[in-house]
């Protein structure tokens, strides 16, 4: 009997064709349809920037904004703060990055500059991936910062290296002058009998000069290092590594603090010669060596010229950005919702067009099976007036059923309605509408109870997927963002979403309703044509 | 005085690919009569059933319907003249007797007082019981009778009755033939049925299709009384005892043909002898064992057997 059973079973199901059909394409359809919506990455948000600072700091902001992967910059302005923030609240942009004025000062007196997002909130997946999103914009900024940085270190290094070798050649010269200068004073010693304590005294002198010499040798090439070394940790740097920013920054002061040491070093030196050459001559030390320390005074005062000269320019290299954190803050433009208050919009519609199309489709495919609309069809009932009556009791079912939802949901999950309660019903009547007459439409097309049960989900799933619910349509892929037109869904979640989160007034709607009664229209006449042609 | 006329099919051809449905076929109904449609499966009379309730377009031959031509589909004054009763119960399950008639009744544009009056006229004539049961709780035989008052409540001028007595207990068919015969003193009826004792027993009328084609019309009276006399008939004898049908059967047999099942006796003979003097001499034949019999019966073909013959004659 079993494998009776099954035969008969087999044979009944294989014998369908329309069901073969739909168990071919729902799976393709629905995998498609699923796969392609929820393909599209977060990213390209359209954003204002309203930069009422427009200073260098600001400006690392701006770019930050506008290379960050996560926004995509519409317009850049430098007041109409609120216009902006009125955009964010009809959708036209998604959010804005407000710098105010002062914020470059605070960073250059060692306050913490402020940065301020205003998101568009009545989308919450856009809204949590924005405020995320508040660190790549700092995390950018300081790329840029750091890369100028390092290309300001190394231009210095380069231009500079020339002037500080040059430098090092006066002192390695200086240093042999110096040499020279030992021996000539050994020789005078000979010469300048009686004085030999005078002489000894200037040579004493001599080797302080020439420890002097040894060591700005060695500190210009400390720097020349300093300077190697510093790049690859300025290019390492990350937002989060205050501690390796302080390093930084303490590095470039080294630097700069070197450079100032090695000018005063040089005065040191000078002033020392001076006194050299004052000894000498009281002494009558040959003209050899007041030639030599001429030589000498002239080759210090050229590197004392040079290394004046020398000034490492990091205007560019703010520190105080590395300093100071940059505080973000992001804020909803409607303020904080819950993923309920997101999702709810689509899920209400979803409850209404589901029951708005099984309803009619079922009615009508039952009373075709029943022969009862055949027999209908034999009186001088119109047509008109059996759809019409359909139609009326269909709505009145799915008004009752919208009405029970929202209640529902309302009462256990304290759905958040911020517009007119009056205005979300009239948008869920419209879709009952489209939905009834879809579900008619359908009912015209199917020939048993077993095919509209599965033709119903196969038109119902995708429309719901399709309907932005999930994922908004600014960043699903372009075909699936089209394709969730063909949805009513799609307008019906929109406008609930634009009513119960952002509490807009109806008429701000009018898209919406027009598409929900175009999807009405266009499936009564279709119904009606496809109802003609109905054989029974 | 001339009859008038309710239906009239005149050459009326359909075709379903190669096949032809309906093969050039005319007839035409008179008013006040029941009209059987008649035929086995595929014969066509569902076809014509389909064109005849303007369900079926056709292309060849003309259908004329309480005067009016029948293009395809029915006007709706001829909707309001014409009702039908389909094979298929076809009422609303889960409303009672009273709503469905009440709603039909408002689908035929009547008012409230009208179908009051016409449920109540129904109900009588057709027994229909406790109207406010619901459909989905009668049994077929009532789940019939409504299905009839339904298609009566608009007070047709024509019923047609498509496979109307299919699986009906012998109480409602008694009841809805006694019906039909009531109705047609005012209405026209017609009947699609493959029951040939069906059609015997109520259609003043009928019409043979087969393979598409029309293969015999004509009053069924005049039809089996024709069959009679022009082909073999049977007499019935049934005897006290089966002795005496025993005897009967040696007397007989060499003269025709016969049969004997426990004490009843089949006498077949070609029509020819059922002339008045061939009974008189087949009766003075029996004569002596009056005694034994208690009933002698000629049998009259059946309308099943007419059509079996005729198909057999005609090669088809």
């Amino acid at each position: 009997m079993l494998f009776k059973v099954i035969q008969k079973e087999s044979k009944q199901l294989f014998s369908d064709k329309m069901i073969l059909f739909i168990a071919i394409i729902q799976p393709i359809i629905l995998i498609f349809v699923f796969g392609s919506s929820f393909q599209g990455s977060i990213e390209n948000i359209s954003t204002i920037v309203v930069d009422e600072d427009q200073t260098t700091f600001s400006g690392y902001i701006v770019v930050g904004v506008n290379q960050s992967d996560f926004f995509e910059t519409v317009s850049i302005k430098h007041d109409e703060l609120n216009q902006s923030i009125q955009m964010v609240n009809e959708s036209i942009v998604r959010a804005v990055v407000h710098i105010p004025k002062g914020f470059g000062s605070k960073l250059n007196s060692s306050e913490a500059g402020e940065i301020k997002i205003y998101i568009d909130s009545s989308d919450y997946i856009i809204f949590n991936t924005l405020s995320a999103a508040q660190a790549d914009i700092l995390r950018i900024a300081l790329e840029n910062i750091t890369r100028d940085i390092v290309g300001d270190i190394q231009t210095e290094k380069e231009q500079k290296s020339i002037q500080i070798d040059e430098i090092k050649e006066l002192f390695r010269q200086l240093q042999k002058e110096s040499t020279f200068l030992e021996a000539d004073l050994i020789k005078s010693k000979e010469e300048i009998e009686g004085q030999t304590e005078d002489i000894d005294e200037l040579d004493e002198k001599l080797n302080s000069i020439k420890e002097a010499i040894n060591g700005q040798l060695e500190s210009l090439n400390n720097i020349t290092d300093a300077l190697d070394d510093i790049i690859p940790l300025v290019q390492s740097i990350n937002t989060t590594e205050q501690q390796k920013i302080s390093t930084i920054v303490s590095g470039l002061q080294t630097i700069q603090s070197s450079l100032d040491q090695i000018k005063a070093g040089m005065s040191d030196l000078s002033r020392q010669l001076e006194d050299v050459k004052l000894a000498s001559g009281s002494l009558g030390v040959s003209g050899d060596v007041e030639d030599r320390l001429r030589n000498m005074d002239s080759l210090l005062n050229k590197a004392d010229t040079l290394s004046k000269s020398i000034n490492l320019d990091f205007n560019k290299l703010d520190k105080g950005f590395f300093a100071q954190p940059v505080i973000t803050s992001a804020e909803g433009v409607h303020g904080d919702i819950k993923y309920f208050d997101y999702l709810s919009a689509g899920i209400i519609s979803l409850v209404v067009f589901f029951v708005g199309v099984i309803v009619p489709a079922l009615n009508v495919i039952v009373e075709k099976r029943n022969n009862t609309l055949y027999r209908l069809s034999t009186t001088p009932a119109r047509g008109s007036s059996i759809f019409v009556g359909k139609f009326i009791v269909f709505l009145f079912f799915g008004l009752i059923e919208t009405a029970y939802t929202l209640l529902l949901s309302v009462f256990w999950y304290d759905l958040r309605i911020s517009g007119s309660l009056t205005d979300a019903l009239i948008v869920l009547f419209l879709l009952t509408c489209s939905a009834v007459a879809i579900g008619l439409l359908l009912s015209s097309v199917v020939k048993t109870l077993q095919q509209g049960l599965l033709i119903v989900p196969l038109i119902v799933i995708p429309a719901f997927l399709l309907s932005q619910t999930f994922f908004p349509g600014d960043i699903m892929p372009e075909l699936m963002n089209k394709l969730s037109y063909m949805s009513p869904l799609t307008f019906s979640t929109h406008a609930l979403r634009e009513i119960m989160i952002k509490g807009n007034p109806l008429n701000y709607q009018s898209i919406d309703i027009i598409a929900l009664g175009a999807f009405t229209l266009v499936s009564l006449i279709l119904f009606i044509i496809s109802y003609r042609r109905i054989k029974y | 005085m001339e009859k008038e006329v309710a239906v009239r099919v005149s050459n009326v051809s359909k075709k379903y690919g190669n096949l032809n449905a309906l093969d050039f076929v005319s007839f035409e109904i008179e008013k006040n009569t029941i009209f059987g449609l008649l035929g086995s499966n595929g014969a066509g009379k569902s076809t014509m059933a389909h064109i005849l309730t303007g369900l079926l377009s056709f292309k060849k031959g003309i259908v004329e319907i309480l005067g009016e031509r029948l293009w395809s589909s029915y006007s709706r004054s001829l909707k309001r003249r014409v009702a039908i009763v389909p094979q298929q119960i076809s009422l609303y399950d889960d409303l009672t007797i009273y709503d469905n008639l009440s709603f039909f009744g408002k689908a035929y544009g009547l008012r409230r007082k009208e179908i009051l009056a016409r449920i109540r006229n129904l109900d009588y004539m057709l027994n229909l019981g406790d109207l406010n049961r619901k459909i989905k709780n009668l049994s077929g035989g009532y789940q019939r009778r409504v299905s009839i008052a339904v298609a009566l409540i608009g007070d047709p001028e024509l019923l047609i009755m498509d496979e109307a007595l299919v699986g009906i207990d012998l109480e409602t068919r008694s009841i809805i033939i006694k019906f039909l015969r009531e109705l047609k003193k005012t209405k026209t009826i017609i009947f699609t049925t493959h029951s040939m004792s069906e059609a015997e027993e109520l259609c003043d009328y009928v019409c043979f299709l087969h393979k598409g084609k029309k293969v015999m019309e004509g009053k069924t009276e005049e039809l089996i009384e024709n069959f009679a006399i022009n082909h073999n008939s049977k007499i019935k004898i049934i005897f006290r005892d089966t002795e005496s049908a025993l005897k009967v059967k040696k007397l007989l047999r060499e003269e025709y043909g016969v049969s004997l099942s426990n004490r009843t006796l089949e006498i077949e003979s070609s029509s020819a002898e059922y002339n008045v003097s061939n009974m008189i001499r087949f009766l003075e034949k029996i004569r002596v064992f009056r005694g034994d019999i208690r009933t002698i019966e000629i049998i009259k073909p059946s309308l099943g057997e007419i059509f079996l013959d005729v198909i057999k004659k005609e090669g088809l």
